[in-house]
């Protein structure tokens, strides 16, 4: 029996070109996927070697000034820490790529993992967006997610949607049952087999595309990264082979099964989300991106003009704070000043930031329970998580950056309160992001545990219809023909 | 011939309406597209007012700042906010992509800021699900299953081979089956594009009825031509060849390709084609052209040294000081202009490119006919990159004008030396407010010629698909 269905499917010429297809496009997904890691990795490195530059020549700067160079404009003035915290020395904060970025790049022109530390929080005013072909972005990007998400379900269809309805449009159904207690026993290793030759399809495509463009096993958690994607990709073909076994007793004709599937394909993974989102934002209010920009710009006015009414409050309250220097005053007090204008903005956007914020979290949150009405969107929020590209690898950069934003605000506000020059000898001492990978050590196990409920959900999908397959493959009779398409 | 192919259709618009799966199909894919409009246009109302709101408060600000030096004025700049169309509610487009808001300030051009798409959940990944899009992906899909049924479930069947023994030519009979689901589908894409412009008809927004109706009504014949020809082709296909799989396999492929992997695909090709700078990219290049000019901001620089003994001997006189207006604002003028041009240069080169990955994704349109019609609705719409270029040019010049009146005013308000000039509302007032006016219908039409044309051969192609000679005896 699996020898002839090992024939079978060597000579269904449409299985073998789909399973050829699928091997070309995760190929091509992974090339895609390669191009976007080692743009994150060279904007990042770019990042890191630009900090290390402002560093150093921020100490050749300051030796030259306290050799009597000349003093440049005050708030370029490296001696200020007020300068230096809200414009000199900020580095921008990113994240190398993750050790399974060659599997799924996400949304990066969307999503970008950086941020900038400013006296008033992370860039809390006027995130600056990076630039990105508008029309691309509305596109989508083509890779090894998106070719399990999207076409693998197609290739498992195409593999078995005309197994047991040709064989009953040519009659040769009644012959097979005549031989077997039910269809079950019949077509089981005709569905095995095109699932195996699935299962290596996929292995192919992933390991040749990890081979050709690079991937670093010896990451600690890649590898079972690597083997619980693979095996969710499975899960979610099998799910399609098996809802077709599931339409087999249905008496439709082949056609007619290939547009009911296809149908439910396009139910999973169009019409779902097309009806979830719009009802995510609607039941979700958040402040808009217009009404932000122009709150945040009345913030910036006004805290400007409040800065110095603020800095005369901080000097009642705190008189020990005054330098004893006559001749530091003045400057002194221009960073304070400063200080005081990006706290009163700190303090006007926060509500605003945490409103964006919570509005962000709670439609996440409901995203996320969308899984259980499309196994389609259960496999994209496990491998999102996976690949470093999900919400989790975005809250552990963004943890990870506030916890920086402290440490920066925790090293300049005292000196610059206390009105201290900075010196060549404090540039070693200024705080530096060195954040791991998203998805890496620290995080994996936060992405393992934010990858399992939609791994899990998919599991059942793919458990409950396998389990509907089995059983209507077992009750296939004898009912002569097929219902036609009209 | 003309009756019987009429008769044919009206028997097969009958079927279609009585069959449940058509029903069934067809309020399906309405639900998710009014769905998809209800969220669309309500927060394309909500967007529309707030940017009203939104640039009365920035004007405010703007007038409202305290009595200070021009020139930081123009530092502290304003904000303009991207209009919304009102049938952006039906497509749209890229503005959720491209930031709602530009910061107009001196010496930076920036590129728009806040993308909304920021907000939305992690089902963003997935890509477009807007009325637009859905109705040029859908429809076409469901012409192929109905013309399954219709063309491939007849022969099956054994009808068409009693048709044609009655006397129908198989020509009349493909022509009429054709016309048949052309009514059934033609009164779904009724049905759905009417309910979108009726929803975007209720958005504020600042175009006139008649460029409304001409702009919607374009996009409903777009989406009909969409639709006709895809059932054309499906017609055709589905009779012409000999198994219902083989047709099927070839049209599912052809829209599964042009609607999903092509674009994606040749948007990865694109991509490495047309290598686009990042932000600091961009910037870095504006810096290299602007080291070739005259830094407003220094008046030792070489070219504004040059600068001012050219105009000290137009004026006639020895120094600076004698001369009859401020020299600082003529030179910040003059490299304001200077930084202009440069990031005219280096923002035209990005659009370029960025075009240029445009038109290769549209080949995906040689393919299945969902790019063009895409491209044809996000322009109609006012949502495709011309459109947001011409809003980004329209900043850019007003920028100019707000920065250039303070500069002038510096000019022509020369204080002693050690004195400041300081201005306040009564200049601020000078400075128009900002106000845009959409191209019209004509820009559209250009912006989408290329994809409308694309259109016309596909639908000349099923025409020549639905009237060429084909032998329904053999696939009968």
């Amino acid at each position: 029996m699996i020898r002839y269905a090992a024939r079978a499917l060597l000579a269904d010429r449409l299985a073998l070109a789909a399973l050829g297809a699928l091997v070309l496009a995760l190929l091509f997904g992974a090339w895609n996927a390669d191009r976007a890691r080692d743009a994150q990795h060279e904007r990042w490195g770019g990042l890191v070697a630009a900090d290390l530059l402002t560093l150093e020549s921020l100490e050749q700067d300051l030796e030259a000034l306290a050799n009597g160079g000349q003093a440049p404009p005050a708030w370029v003035d490296p001696s200020r820490p007020a300068a230096l915290a809200t414009l000199v020395a900020i580095p921008t904060l990113s994240a190398p790529p993750s050790p399974l970025a060659l599997l799924g790049m996400g949304v990066p022109g969307v999503h970008p993992l950086e941020a900038k530390p400013t006296l008033a929080g992370l860039a809390p005013e006027y995130a600056r967006e990076e630039l990105a072909n508008p029309e691309g972005l509305l596109t989508g990007r083509f890779d090894p997610v998106f070719v399990v998400v999207f076409l693998l379900p197609l290739v498992a269809i195409a593999l078995v949607f005309d197994l047991l309805p040709r064989d009953r449009a040519r009659g040769l159904l009644p012959l097979a049952l005549a031989c077997a207690p039910s269809a079950w026993e019949v077509y089981a290793p005709h569905y095995a087999l095109r699932a195996l030759g699935l299962l290596l399809a996929l292995g192919l495509g992933t390991g040749g595309g990890l081979l050709l463009f690079g991937f670093d096993a010896s990451f600690p958690g890649a590898l079972p990264a690597l083997g619980l994607w693979l095996a969710l990709a499975f899960s979610h073909g099998l799910l399609w082979i098996a809802a077709a076994s599931a339409l087999a007793r249905l008496q439709a004709s082949g056609t007619v099964q290939a547009l009911l599937l296809v149908a439910l394909w396009v139910a999973a993974t169009a019409a779902v989300p097309a009806v979830v989102s719009p009802l995510l934002e609607l039941s979700v209010q958040s402040p808009s991106r217009t009404t932000s920009a122009h709150l945040a710009r009345e913030a910036r006015w006004k805290s400007w003009d409040e800065k110095e009414q603020r800095t005369e409050r901080l000097l009642m309250q705190h008189p020990e704070l005054r330098p004893a220097s006559a001749s530091q005053q003045e400057a002194w007090r221009e960073q304070l000043e400063t200080l005081a204008y990006h706290r009163g903005m700190a303090e006007a956007t926060a509500p605003l930031i945490e409103g964006l914020e919570r509005a962000a979290r709670e439609r996440q949150r409901r995203a996320a329970h969308v899984a259980w009405f499309s196994p389609s969107l259960a496999l994209l929020g496990a491998l999102d998580e996976l690949t470093g590209t999900g919400p989790s690898a975005r809250l552990a950069f963004d943890r990870a950056a506030r916890a920086f934003q402290a440490s920066w605000n925790a090293f300049f506000i005292p000196r610059i309160e206390a009105g201290q020059p900075f010196t060549a000898a404090d540039v070693a001492r200024i705080p530096r992001f060195r954040p791991g990978p998203p998805g890496a050590e620290t995080n994996l196990r936060e992405a393992l545990a934010a990858a399992a409920p939609p791994a899990l959900i998919l599991l059942l999908w793919t458990l409950a219809t396998a389990a509907l397959g089995w059983f209507q493959l077992r009750r296939v009779g004898l009912e002569a023909g097929s219902r036609p398409l009209r | 011939m003309i009756a019987r192919i009429a008769h044919i259709a009206r028997h097969e618009l009958r079927c279609q309406l009585r069959d449940g799966r058509f029903v069934a199909a067809a309020a399906l894919i309405l639900v998710i597209v009014l769905a998809a409009l209800a969220s669309s246009a309500v927060s394309r109302a909500q967007a529309s007012l707030e940017r009203s709101q939104a640039r009365a408060h920035v004007r405010e600000l703007w007038l409202g700042q305290e009595p200070t030096n021009p020139h930081s004025a123009t530092h502290y700049g304003t904000y303009v906010f991207k209009p919304v169309t009102r049938l952006s509610a039906f497509d749209t487009g890229i503005d959720p992509y491209t930031g709602v808001v530009v910061q107009l300030e001196s010496h930076v051009q920036r590129e728009f800021a806040e993308r909304p798409v920021r907000d939305s959940a992690s089902l963003g990944r997935l890509g477009e699900s807007g009325p637009g899009f859905l109705l040029c992906a859908l429809l076409p899909l469901l012409a192929i299953f109905l013309a399954q049924g219709a063309v491939a479930g007849e022969r099956e069947s054994g009808l068409l081979r009693q048709n044609l023994a009655l006397g129908a030519s198989p020509r009349a009979w493909l022509l009429g089956k054709f016309l048949g689901l052309m009514g059934a589908l033609g009164l779904v894409t009724t049905l759905a594009v009417g309910a979108c412009v009726c929803a975007a008809a209720f958005v504020p927004g600042e175009e006139t009825l008649a460029e409304f109706l001409v702009r919607s009504s374009s996009i409903y014949a777009t989406i009909l031509l969409l639709v006709a020809v895809t059932a054309a082709l499906s017609v055709s296909i589905a009779a012409r060849c000999r198994g219902a799989r083989t047709a099927l396999a070839v049209l599912l492929s052809a829209w599964g390709l042009g609607t999903f992997l092509l674009p994606r695909a040749l948007n990865e090709v694109a991509e490495a084609l047309w290598a686009t700078p990042s932000a600091q990219g961009l910037e870095d290049q504006a810096h290299e052209l602007f080291s070739q000019g005259i830094d407003g901001h220094d008046p030792n620089d070489e070219r504004a040294q040059r600068r001012i003994a050219e105009l000290l001997a137009a004026n006639g006189v020895g120094s600076v000081e004698e001369l009859p207006f401020d020299i600082g604002g003529v030179l910040m003028q003059e490299g304001e202009e200077y930084q202009a041009r440069a990031y005219a240069a280096v923002f035209g080169n990005l659009w370029s490119d960025w075009r240029a990955q445009n038109r290769l994704r549209d080949l995906a349109g040689l393919v299945w006919p969902f790019a063009a019609a895409r491209r044809v609705s996000m322009a109609f719409s006012g949502t495709d990159l011309e459109h947001h270029v011409d809003f980004a040019r329209a900043a850019e010049s007003y920028r100019g004008v707000l920065v250039k009146t303070m500069n002038m005013a510096i000019a022509n308000n020369k204080r002693p030396a050690g004195e400041r000039y300081v201005a306040g509302r009564e200049l601020w007032e000078t400075v128009p407010d900002f106000s845009y006016r959409r191209p019209g219908f004509d820009f559209a039409l250009g912006a989408a010629s290329r994809a409308l044309a694309l259109l016309f051969v596909w639908a000349s192609l099923g025409l020549l698909a639905l009237l060429l000679p084909w032998r329904a005896e053999v696939a009968a």
